[in-house]
């Protein structure tokens, strides 16, 4: 009778185990396969400010063309945005060009056409429609000093995108 | 045990809510090129003089000009690496209406601002002027002296007067 017991109770014990398995394998597959809830972010664009003089403060519009960062966006519904932007950016001798966010300096565009402005410094939760696309673009502006060393400099700008997967 | 096979079904409840919500990221450069500070002035022509029929002319930028002769002169001031480029009008001749006179330009750079006194530590083709150099931000000024020559007897048969060219020098920032 005990040891009936005990091999029940260890009997139990792996059919716990194996339910506990089995659906940490179910949401594991769930969360890996492309269910349509899954995002992905390319960037397609540098932020380029081209050649500015020494003391004048240059800005590039998010609606421009050439100039503008863009990141693609896949995925669907939901998305957070949240940049991680430099303040200033530097050259490989070691001087720096401070760079500064306006509150619309990013922008959202839709494959439809609609678009909207945001403030990059803070994040901003954007929903990703039946397309499956949406495009990101960042400007900014550089601040130059009236003796600014000439040569070029350089930043890295990280888009992060957040996905809950509701 | 049975206790320990509920802590891990929970566990295993509570693992798809992390594995659920996702994370991407991509990064692009951003950069500004700052441009420096460059002036080109010119401070003489270039003249050969005058040169009797079926004779010829030479202008040595690293040497002394001939009676009669200066050398074309560009005071250029910048604060960055740059290039510098000599353009002629003519192709390289000098003209007089339909008659020309063929020239080989040369140039070369010097710290001294004479229109007669060449200064050049070498002299090289027009189009061949190795850039000018500078710690970034540091002033410098260089004066670019153009010569050449003109063959002996590259006037014959050509009807007296004043040949001209114009020589167009662009100095450009070298990122």
């Amino acid at each position: 009778m005990r040891a009936s017991t005990a091999r029940g109770r260890a009997w139990g014990a792996v059919g716990g185990l194996a339910t506990a398995l089995a659906a940490l394998a179910f949401f594991h597959t769930a969360a890996a396969q492309p269910t349509g809830e899954t995002v992905a972010v390319f960037p397609l664009r540098n932020l380029t400010f081209g050649l500015v003089p020494p003391g004048l403060p240059t800005q590039v519009s998010p609606t421009d063309g050439s100039r503008s960062a863009v990141f693609e966006v896949r995925g669907r519904g939901a998305v957070l945005l949240v940049f991680e932007l430099p303040d200033a950016l530097a050259a490989s001798a070691g001087p720096s060009v401070p760079l500064a966010f306006g509150p619309d300096h990013g922008r959202v565009a839709w494959p439809n056409g609609r678009e909207i402005f945001f403030d990059p410094r803070t994040p901003v939760l954007v929903t990703i429609g039946p397309s499956g696309r949406a495009y990101i673009h960042l400007g900014g502006e550089v601040r130059p000093g009236p003796r600014q060393l000439p040569g070029q400099y350089n930043a890295a700008i990280v888009l992060r995108l957040l996905h809950p997967g509701t | 045990m049975r206790r320990t096979v509920w802590a891990l079904g929970l566990a295993a409840l509570a693992l798809p809510v992390a594995l659920r919500a996702q994370t991407a990221t991509a990064t692009v450069n951003a950069s500004v090129t700052i441009a420096p500070t460059i002036a080109a002035t010119t401070t003489s022509d270039l003249s050969f003089g005058t040169i009797p029929y079926g004779g010829g002319a030479t202008l040595d930028v690293t040497g002394t000009a001939g009676n009669g002769q200066t050398f074309g002169v560009v005071k250029i001031d910048y604060n960055a690496n740059v290039s510098v480029a000599v353009a002629s009008a003519n192709g390289g001749d000098l003209k007089n209406g339909t008659n020309s006179i063929a020239v080989t330009y040369a140039c070369g750079y010097s710290t001294n601002p004479s229109n007669t006194t060449g200064g050049a530590s070498s002299s090289v083709a027009c189009n061949a002027l190795p850039n000018l150099t500078t710690t970034a931000g540091t002033a410098a000024t260089s004066y670019l002296k153009i010569g050449g020559s003109i063959a002996s007897g590259a006037n014959t048969q050509k009807p007296f007067g004043t040949y001209t060219d114009v020589l167009t020098v662009t100095v450009s920032y070298v990122p």
